[in-house]
């Protein structure tokens, strides 16, 4: 391999023809092998990026689980405590009741909705 | 003249009901969560690759998000909002998970094909996100974060390097070993002595 290709190969993840040095936009005009490894990454870049157009469902209980954490929280609203609360402890107190209590929880929390709005 | 039309129900939307609940309304907070729970988890799946855990992160990212959300100056959408968080939530994750064991992989974990694009289309990004998943998947977690956020998410390098708390060289370093890592696993038979 030329000392050319070897440097294209190198610098080819984070480049692209256009952000080639000039000496090396040349050798790439007339090699096919570098114009085929600068190819690979722009393809693999537009396969990276069309990932985005695609969602994966959440799963069902999610939202639920949710409720139940945020019914246990308290209003930050009132409490103007925002992140200062230990986020760990009361996210896996919400897990915990989201799991045991199930739709009680979830009912709990609708009427704390009714109690508070 | 026909009976006249009965007035459409509207929805409130994400702005009304992030008003809504800011003001401390959990039944607004909880739409904002049915709105936005499939990017999140999409998000923690993505960055964690098992989906037990990206469940985990995305209860946490939007608890943390209900707590946080008389800070939030509305100077972004929600939606970049609670990617920040997810990103966070999982990051922070990984610390803790980290001197435990390697990353996991759910191998059954099959991505589902968005339904807004063609069949044709659907079923040729299937194959090629299979692939493409597959070969993230292998990636260490932290190499894999930033290719994700840069190359499927479009964060800059200085988003990157401030929510993971890495420099923006440390951030390039990453994608390019992290692309390199790819090409090799989509394209390791072509691999060419000359
Ligand atoms: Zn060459």
């Amino acid at each position: 391999m030329k000392t050319s290709c070897r440097v294209v190969r190198s610098i080819a993840p984070s480049t692209d023809v256009a952000g080639l040095a000039k000496v090396l936009s040349n050798h790439v005009g007339s090699c096919l092998s570098c114009q085929a490894e600068l190819a690979r990454y722009g393809k693999l870049r537009r396969q990276l990026a069309s990932l985005a157009e695609v969602t994966v469902q959440a799963p069902e209980p999610l939202a639920a689980e949710v409720a139940a954490a945020v019914a246990s929280n308290g209003n930050p609203a009132e409490t103007e405590a925002g992140l200062a609360h230990p986020v760990r402890v009361a996210a896996a107190a919400g897990a915990v009741v989201a799991a045991a209590a199930g739709a009680a929880a979830v009912a709990a929390w609708r009427h704390s909705r009714i109690v508070t709005s | 003249m026909g009976n006249p039309m009965p007035p459409e129900r509207v929805k409130p939307n994400d702005e009304e009901l992030l008003v809504l609940a800011m003001a401390g309304d959990r039944a607004a907070f909880s739409d904002l969560v049915r709105h936005h729970q499939d990017e999140v988890y999409t998000l923690a799946v993505r960055l964690v690759a098992d989906r037990e855990l990206a469940e985990d992160i995305s209860q946490e990212a939007f608890v943390r998000a209900w707590r946080a959300l008389p800070n939030f100056r509305r100077d972004a959408k929600f939606s970049t909002w609670m990617h920040r968080i997810t990103v966070n939530v999982a990051w922070t994750q990984r610390r803790k998970q980290r001197r435990h064991r390697a990353d996991p992989i759910d191998e059954s974990f099959t991505e589902p094909v968005a339904e807004s694009i063609s069949p044709e289309r659907a079923a040729e990004s299937a194959a090629i996100q299979g692939s493409l998943r597959d070969a993230l998947n292998n990636l260490p977690r932290p190499t894999r974060t930033v290719v994700v956020l840069k190359d499927v998410y479009g964060w800059t390098h200085g988003e990157i390097a401030e929510r993971l708390e890495i420099t923006i060289a440390a951030a390039k370093v990453r994608l390019h070993r992290g692309r390199k890592q790819l090409r090799n696993q989509l394209w390791a038979e072509m691999e060419e002595d000359v």
